[in-house]
């Protein structure tokens, strides 16, 4: 039975005629003479099976690449983040270095501006935050010339006076201090008042005004140089408001302070010449 | 999954054979791997031919003989012809209780598995001079096929073919 069963499917003259019949096959297909269309479509159909069965494993791999490029990507961009950020820090000090620099052209500007003042150029050294309180304090003292009772500005305006002058350093109140009064004459008008601080870093009140003062808002206030502290002429501020008080008398007219009050590093004592007229910007 | 020893069978078999043939290594893969392929048909061939001599028809293999020729752009007849040989030795080897004497199976894989490489080598000395790699990859793939035919044989006998002991040979 099995000899009948491999005859039915395996006999003897089949292998011979597939044998004979694949040799045949491969010499004619050496020669490439006529199993080219044969050759085309089983390509064809190959190609096509090889896409499908390697589909998925494609897909896997790629899908791997993808999610290590991500993860690449996200290294990188953690990379670039801190890149950025000291990039800002470095953005930040360069762009300090260009206000000091902007002030110290300032300061010295004003330096060159005003050839009768003696000045001393000083740093900010400390800032008294206490409440009422404007003080700071300066890094330049009796051994540099810089004594009680002189004056300070910043390139803009009227800062402050010496208050404690000791060896390297000194104490210096601000005009926005409620201690410290600057006498100051309306520019426009030349009506004299006398305006003092509040203790707010951005108003002055003008004290006693009457009524009928020649004063406007928008007017510049410039030191009189009564007293022989501040420089004659050198800007204080200009008047924000006016109204008048209970009394009806007087008015209560509000003064912002053209020096810009805690926001410089670098100002200057007038340790000479005070009565001098300062040049207008 | 359980097949039967017939022609369905065979065939499924063998295009598992012709999609391992045809699958890329995986990308972390090395390279070196490539010459680690066992000749999947053949080994799929010789166990059906050995193993099933009584159903397993010599015009299936030389068919997928055929798919392979394709697969792999050889010249057709090529795999064909050497299907026909694997099978034409397995169903001729000698048995002891209806199962072909391992060590004659064993031997004849090993000159089954060099013929096929030394006859594809030949006749593709005239379709490419050199063969690109082949001299070099042939041990490994005679080395594979043999360390693969184990495989072949565990999953053939114990998972896929239905137990077909009623099948009288007398």
């Amino acid at each position: 039975m099995a000899t009948d069963a491999r005859k039915r499917f395996s006999t003897p003259t089949t292998f011979v005629l597939l044998i004979f019949l694949s040799i045949a096959l491969v010499i004619t297909d050496l020669s490439g003479q006529f199993l080219g269309v044969p050759r085309q479509l089983t390509t064809w159909v190959t190609n096509g099976l090889y896409s499908g069965i390697n589909a998925p494993g494609r897909w896997l791999t790629y899908s791997s690449f993808y999610l290590q490029d991500r993860a690449q990507l996200l290294e990188s961009q953690r990379a670039r983040e801190r890149e950025y950020q000291d990039a800002v820090v470095k953005n930040r000090r360069f762009d300090a270095l260009a206000r000091e620099n902007s002030e110290l052209r300032q300061v010295l500007a004003l330096v060159q501006r005003s050839p009768d003042l003696e000045l001393v150029t000083a740093e900010l050294t400390a800032t008294v935050f206490e409440p009422g309180r404007n003080e700071i304090l300066i890094n330049r003292g009796k051994s540099h010339g810089v004594l009680d009772g002189m004056a300070v500005l910043d390139a803009t305006g009227i800062y402050g006076q010496v208050v404690e002058s000791l060896a390297f350093t000194s104490r210096v109140i601000l005009i926005t201090d409620r201690r410290l009064a600057v006498p100051v004459v309306v520019q426009r008008s030349g009506t004299h008042a006398l305006i003092t601080g509040i203790g707010n870093s951005s108003e002055l009140v003008l004290e006693h005004a009457e009524i009928t003062a020649d004063i406007e808002n928008g007017d510049l206030l410039v030191a009189s140089g009564l007293g022989g502290v501040y420089p004659h002429g050198y800007p204080v501020g200009v008047v924000m408001s006016m109204e008048p008080d209970a009394s009806g008398v007087e008015m209560r007219v509000m003064v912002e302070p053209l020096a810009s009050m805690h926001r410089r590093t670098w100002l200057l004592v007038v340790v000479g010449g005070t009565t001098s007229e300062v040049a207008e910007e | 999954m359980k097949l039967p020893r017939n022609n369905v069978g065979f065939a499924l078999t063998l295009v598992l054979a012709l999609v391992l043939t045809m699958l890329d290594l995986p990308h972390f893969a090395p390279a070196a791997l490539t010459y680690f392929t066992p000749n999947f048909a053949l080994l799929v061939c010789y166990y059906w031919a050995t193993n099933s001599p009584t159903h397993f028809s010599v015009m299936v293999a030389w068919l997928f003989g055929f798919l392979f020729d394709a697969l792999h752009a050889e010249p057709f007849g090529l795999n064909g012809f050497i299907l026909c040989v694997v099978v034409l030795v397995g169903l001729n080897l000698p048995r002891r209780s209806n199962r072909p004497i391992l060590g004659y199976q064993l031997l004849a894989l090993l000159l089954l598995v060099i013929f096929a490489e030394i006859v594809r080598l030949i006749v593709m000395q005239f379709v490419e001079y050199p063969v690109q790699g082949s001299i070099v990859a042939i041990p490994w793939s005679i080395v594979a096929s043999l360390a693969f035919w184990f495989i072949v044989v565990v999953i053939l006998d114990r998972w896929i073919v239905v137990d077909d002991s009623n099948v009288s040979f007398s």
